[in-house]
């Protein structure tokens, strides 16, 4: 149960960090947003610049566009490897649990087995929400 | 015990990203379902996709796998093409760079300040966009900060 409780934490964190999400307050230009975009700085100091000092302010409409793409692929590709990262630790994590199972209490080495399912499912759930069920479906 | 809650932390994390990115952080309940078998027939997009993963939960192979067995499991079924997958985000790009032409070419029709609005207004569409994306990776970045820090029981006393 104590994984289940962190993962409703989590995700009630990020439901109310949603709130505010994607609000650009009174910025009408690359330039005055840029402030308020430090994890893009960190991501990509190179896209940040462009935006900062105007150069993304002067592109066409079409060359902003494409300047956008490619943001968005830098974050997807940032967000892959940080789940490939992630899920190789968790993993790691689930064998030093068996190697050491033998130590822990019977009730216990039980209960955090019970846990360890019980996440499983949760992921696969969550998962299940990703798939793209529609269009398989018209296909 | 710390290990376990550390390693319950990133997986929270880690579901609660897909979570974030599907923005339906309801399609964690899970309801009553104990075993992957019980759990089978609510994965319905699972069953259109990938049918022999959905059998194997059905039919309670995966619920006799070891907990290594049963995580890989997870993520082979996690690294099926989602509705986020390349090809889908290329195709989207493709739909957005036609609309982009058909913007551009209906513009050219409008009185040049009417233009001038409706450019603003793509603009200001764009920024959004941007500001979306960095906030994405802020949540994620304090995700991943949160998995990896220790918590209060772990640290030394």
């Amino acid at each position: 149960m104590n994984g289940v409780r962190t993962l409703a934490f989590g995700a009630i964190c990020l439901a109310v960090t949603a709130c505010g999400f994607g609000s650009i307050g009174d910025a009408k230009t690359g330039a005055e947003l840029a402030p308020s975009l430090e994890p893009l700085r960190d991501l990509s100091p190179e896209h940040y610049r462009r935006l900062a000092d105007g150069r993304f302010d002067a592109l066409s409409f079409v060359e902003q566009r494409n300047f956008v793409d490619e943001v968005e692929e830098l974050v997807w590709q940032r967000r892959d490897a940080w789940q490939a990262e992630s899920d190789a630790a968790i993993r790691q994590s689930i064998v030093g649990f068996q190697d050491s199972i033998e130590t822990l209490e019977p009730d216990v080495a039980e209960q955090q087995m019970a846990d360890w399912r019980e996440m499983f499912l949760v992921a696969l759930k969550t998962a299940d929400s990703t798939l793209p069920e529609a269009a398989t479906q018209d296909e | 015990m710390l290990v376990f809650r550390s390693v319950s932390r990133t997986l929270a994390v880690s579901v609660a990203s897909i979570a974030l990115v599907a923005c339906y952080p309801e399609q964690l309940d899970i309801g009553d379902a104990e075993t992957g078998a019980d759990l089978a027939p609510s994965l319905d997009a699972l069953r259109a996709i990938a049918p022999e993963y959905h059998r194997r939960l059905a039919d309670g192979t995966f619920d006799s796998l070891s907990l290594v067995e049963q995580w890989d499991f997870v993520v082979e079924v996690r690294g099926l093409p989602t509705k986020h997958s390349e090809a889908r985000r290329a195709e989207t790009r493709s739909r957005e760079r036609q609309w982009t032409v058909e913007f551009l070419d209906s513009i050219e029709a409008m009185p040049p300040e009417s233009a001038q609005e409706s450019l603003a207004l793509r603009r200001e569409m764009l920024l959004r966009e941007l500001k979306i994306q960095s906030d994405s990776l802020r949540m994620e970045n304090w995700a991943v900060g949160f998995a990896r820090s220790p918590s209060d029981e772990d640290a030394p006393r």
